[in-house]
């Protein structure tokens, strides 16, 4: 079965909206229309403010649009109930927080809670789920270590590990490489390529143009709450482009490996002001 | 930085051709279970036992046996043991039965309940505000169920204190105003707490001002009131506060599996399935209900609700919230605090002058001494 | 109070908060303190004038003015000033007193919910009252005064040594904890105390509601030099102290002693709070919102914030002290009533308005 994510002119602004209620003062996003096939790793990509937060944020549901749809497997998720939801779509934040004291594994656990209840507190299958995503993100070998303990690229691996025990169709990630050095970022981004290869869909919100255009099947460049551009990387991302979002010149290489565009702002370019 | 310590060293390209990424078993000799439970499955049900925490729920059983024990033998008027306890399986003579059955009985079991109530009501509200100090009175509940109380006695011709339900109604109402003044429970809870002491300061002055037109004898019977005692208290009382209680804990029982996931920050918490905004709202009436239940009872019975928790956490582990834990350890120090004062001086000393005195020492012990505490 | 002084500690003190939160307005605060200055002599006479006896307004001032028959008047002089003269300067040095002091403490502790009843002086003074009107058969209002002082400062004394013993340096968390248990603690035994002796209850009941009615001159006075030397203290501190507002390192970077400057600012603050209490028994709100006032117009500099806070808490007491002669009258309202019915619905409105949130509160993610 082909579980497909499709936003469908969505709204959102701030304050958070409530369906079909007035316009709020400051629209984030204004009207995304988006499919997304299952299996895709889709980087939403834009300067800071142009609403590719509170898009991924809408898509989580976490954050209530104003208007529009955003459906997993043909149903609205802002229609389902909030656990029905996690069943379909999973989240790792750009700076989450744990509680207390917890061990990896114990992280890892906390994933499988949208399938669990009072008479089904640890199934078999949460077993599975989580042998599975502690191996799949090889943190395995940390399991019983206390998560304030490891480093931030372990850190953020066991987060993964968290979301991918959820086992959603589709997996949204707010800049998950944000706070990681070039080789933890490079970790992370290939273990989401694993997770899309496996069948998932996952939306992420980067900043980096290049490892954007590297990783993703799919780039959203986003403006001012509009899409200004979707496509694979090699067709969307171009010196205009990278121009027309920042406002910064900058030129467009092909990787010497797989021709992937590779952005090099200009020195001295600056940023016009218009 | 340590260096990764992934098996599964990345490739050099992102090729489609990597394993996927969820593959059907992992490492079948990886344990992943909750190490310290005892896993029980049957068809598609199953369940958690945690070990240490049946251990510890035992202990505290045990020991609330003891100080129940202690409490209905000892006496502050010279009584013998042997006598109460002759008083206890009705044997003794007619005046010993009624004052250990009739007086110090129900008066033990409310001081359980009452306590079991706080702990659970302090539990709730940390959680909910991610802050070991956060207690019901900070959003008003004391200083509701005293104005109540102030009006109770006041408005009544025998200058006495009213009915047992109007200390829990003041406190509910005193909470309803500082959510309602806040625009609701907030995230952190952060602008509640602001404006529950601002709510509490108004209503503390009214009552201040109203109290202070009355004859002593009025006012003094409120100040006993308003130190927290259980002096008195019979299964009046005790009846309705155990109904309340069949209630409320097994609602509290499941909001707590539902707390564990609000340890996190609310996003993750709303990604992993729960409805926050509700279940806030719910565990914080739950709370409120509790509290003020107990504070109506037992008046403002101080650090109860404070220590409960954290001694309890200290006890269960720091894996869960712990609910049941709370209770229990409440419910004995209440219970000891009440027959310490009613021993330990030749005056009976108000279980909420015990535990105000204590209380002090016992939170600066907490935080500063031994473990050394990462949050306060 | 309790309330206040168990609950707002916690949240937020372990934020740098005054520095960055405020946002840099540069009116001149000379302005702003000249009005202050000229708004306190205006109340300060008017304080004279108005009371909730029959003694009319145009016959006070016939006495302030020298008019020989008003000054030959024995009921009008009592009324002037036997009543209307301590009462008032009372005011000037508790309000002077509480806003100097919950301005330095809300910045050492960097909160600006911190008020001065938070290192225990409140509690302290309620148990040094009830110890002296029990066990030394205290009786006389100036007994009562000098107890509430010395409990006060034994209070403050010993939470600042709890706080500054230990391994840590005294950290604002610290402080606080240490205040707001041992304020449990004291309060627990004044409710012993209370609950044994009738008479000790029927005293201290009106005390510790806090009230200026029945100030002498000479008590007032003979507070004055506690009051003075606290603030020469405070002015003394306020540079360091901006430096430890940037976080310790950046101020011992600067040469400062982070936990000396807050042990100094601390006792300055005791001495100042001390007093207070001791003139007026507890007064909520005025410590809390009279630096927040100050804030509004001065931006981050303490020292300004300071001159400011002093002088509008100044005027708030002198007021309110005015008010609680006249709104009930015949009665008197205890002042510091008054003040938490103003001050609370104010607290709630900065709380909702999204000033508090600027002002370094966590979470309220809007």
């Amino acid at each position: 079965m082909t579980v497909e994510l499709v936003v469908q002119q969505l709204k959102a602004g701030y304050p958070a909206g409530t369906r079909g209620g007035a316009e709020p003062a400051h629209l984030a996003v204004r009207g995304v229309d988006l499919t997304i096939a299952p299996g895709q790793v889709v980087a939403i990509v834009g300067p800071n403010g142009c609403g590719k937060s509170t898009l991924l944020r809408a898509m989580a549901r976490l954050h209530q649009p104003h208007a529009g749809t955003v459906s997993v497997g043909g149903d609205d998720i802002w229609r389902l109930r909030q656990r029905a939801a996690a069943h379909r779509v999973s989240l790792l934040p750009q700076s989450p927080q744990a509680p207390e004291a917890v061990t990896v594994a114990g992280l890892v656990r906390y994933g499988r809670h949208p399938h669990q209840g009072l008479f089904r507190q640890w199934s078999r299958e949460d077993e599975r789920a989580v042998r599975a995503a502690l191996t799949a993100t090889g943190v395995a070998d940390l399991a019983e270590r206390r998560l304030d303990q490891l480093s931030g690229g372990q850190r953020q691996r066991c987060w993964l590990a968290m979301v991918l025990a959820q086992e959603t169709q589709v997996v949204l990630l707010d800049e998950p490489t944000s706070a990681l050095d070039l080789g933890h970022a490079v970790e992370v981004l290939e273990l989401v390529r694993e997770v899309a290869t496996a069948g998932r869909t996952v939306v992420m919100v980067v900043h980096d143009l290049t490892s954007a255009a590297r990783y993703a099947d799919v780039i959203v460049a986003m403006r001012d709450g509009e899409v200004v551009a979707t496509g694979p990387s090699r067709e969307v991302v171009d010196a205009a482009l990278v121009e027309r979002l920042y406002g910064v010149p900058a030129d467009v290489l092909a990787a010497p490996v797989d021709g992937s565009p590779v952005v090099v702002p200009r020195a001295g370019g600056g940023r016009d002001d218009r | 930085m340590t260096p990764p310590t992934a098996p599964d060293a990345p490739a050099p390209t992102p090729p489609a051709t990597t394993p996927p990424a969820v593959p059907t078993g992992g490492d079948a000799a990886l344990r992943v279970a909750p190490a310290d439970s005892t896993v029980l499955r049957t068809g598609t049900w199953s369940w958690l036992f945690p070990h240490r925490a049946a251990l510890v729920s035992l202990g505290l059983l045990a020991v609330i046996a003891v100080i129940v024990a202690l409490a209905t033998l000892a006496s502050s008027n010279g009584m013998s043991m042997g006598t109460s306890l002759r008083g206890l399986l009705g044997t003794g003579d007619r005046l010993t039965v009624m004052l250990v059955q009739e007086f110090r009985l129900p008066r033990i079991v409310v001081g359980l309940l009452v306590g079991a109530a706080l702990g659970i009501a302090g539990c709730l509200t940390q959680t909910l505000a991610g802050n070991r100090l956060a207690t019901p009175d900070i959003i008003g509940v004391n200083e509701g169920a005293t104005g109540a109380v102030v009006a109770s006695v006041v408005g009544s011709s025998t200058a006495m204190v009213g009915e047992w339900w109007l200390g829990p109604l003041g406190a509910a109402g005193a909470a309803a105003l500082v959510v309602l003044c806040a625009g609701g429970a907030g995230t952190r809870g952060y602008r509640v707490l602001v404006v529950g002491i601002g709510v509490s300061t108004i209503i503390g002055a009214i009552s201040d001002l109203v109290m202070s037109r009355q004859n002593d004898n009025t006012a003094g019977g409120v100040f006993l009131w308003s130190v927290g005692s259980l002096s008195g208290r019979d299964y009046g009382v005790g009846q309705p506060l155990a109904l309340c209680l069949l209630v409320l804990v097994p609602l509290a029982l499941v909001a707590g599996r539902r707390l564990d996931v609000l340890r996190f920050d609310d996003d993750v918490a709303a990604a992993l399935g729960l409805n926050v905004p509700l279940l806030r709202g719910l565990t914080l009436a739950l709370a409120v209900a509790l509290a003020g239940i107990a504070v109506g009872i037992g008046g403002p019975i101080a650090f109860v609700a404070l220590a409960a928790p954290v001694i309890a956490t200290k006890l269960y582990g720091p894996t869960r919230v712990p609910v049941i834990g709370s209770a229990l350890v409440g419910a004995a120090l209440v219970a000891a605090s009440d027959v310490l004062g009613r021993v330990v001086a030749p005056v009976e000393i108000p279980v909420g002058v015990i535990t105000s005195v204590l209380g002090g020492p016992f939170l600066l012990w907490v935080l500063f001494g031994g473990s050394p505490s990462r949050k306060a | 109070m309790s309330v206040a002084q168990e609950a707002g500690p916690p949240v937020d003190v372990t934020r740098p908060t005054l520095t960055k939160s405020v946002r840099p307005r540069h009116r001149p605060t000379a302005w702003a303190a000249a009005v202050l200055v000229a708004s306190l002599l205006a109340l300060c006479l008017l304080s004279l004038l108005i009371g909730s006896g029959r003694t009319t307004m145009g016959r006070a001032l016939d006495y302030l003015l020298g008019d020989p028959s008003a000054r030959a008047d024995a009921a009008l002089r009592l009324a002037v000033v036997d009543v209307r003269l301590p009462r008032t300067i009372a005011a000037v040095l508790v309000g002077t007193a509480l806003g100097a002091a919950s301005c330095l403490l809300q910045a050492v502790t960097r909160n600006p919910l911190a008020e001065t009843g938070l290192l225990g002086v409140n509690s302290g003074a309620a148990l040094g009252v009830v110890i002296g009107l029990t066990y030394f058969d205290v009786t006389s209002a100036y007994g009562v005064l000098v107890w509430a002082l010395v409990g006060g400062m034994a209070a403050s004394a010993v939470v600042l040594l709890l706080a500054a013993s230990g391994r840590a340096a005294t950290s604002p968390l610290r402080l606080v904890l240490a205040g707001s248990a041992l304020g449990a603690t004291f309060h627990g035994m004044t409710s012993y105390v209370l609950l044994g002796t009738q008479s000790t209850f029927d005293v201290y009941r009106y005390w510790t509601i806090g009230s200026l009615a029945g100030v002498e001159t000479r008590t007032a006075l003979s507070i004055a030099p506690l009051i003075v030397v606290g603030l020469v203290v405070a002015v003394g501190t306020s540079r360091p102290l901006s430096a430890l507002a940037l976080g310790d390192d950046s101020a011992r970077a600067l040469g400062h002693h982070p936990g000396s400057i807050r042990l100094v600012v601390a006792s300055a603050v005791t001495l100042l709070a001390g007093a207070a209490v001791a003139l007026a028994g507890p007064i909520a709100f005025l410590g809390l919102l009279a630096p927040y006032a100050a804030r509004l117009v001065t931006g981050p500099r303490l020292a300004a914030q300071l001159l400011l806070s002093a002088l509008v808490a100044a005027n708030v007491m002198v007021a309110a002290d005015i008010a609680a002669r006249v709104v009930i009258r015949p009665w008197e309202t205890p002042v510091s009533v008054l003040l938490a019915l103003i001050g609370g619905p104010l607290l709630i409105w900065i709380a909702r308005t999204n000033r508090m949130l600027g002002l370094g509160a966590p979470g309220s993610g809007a």
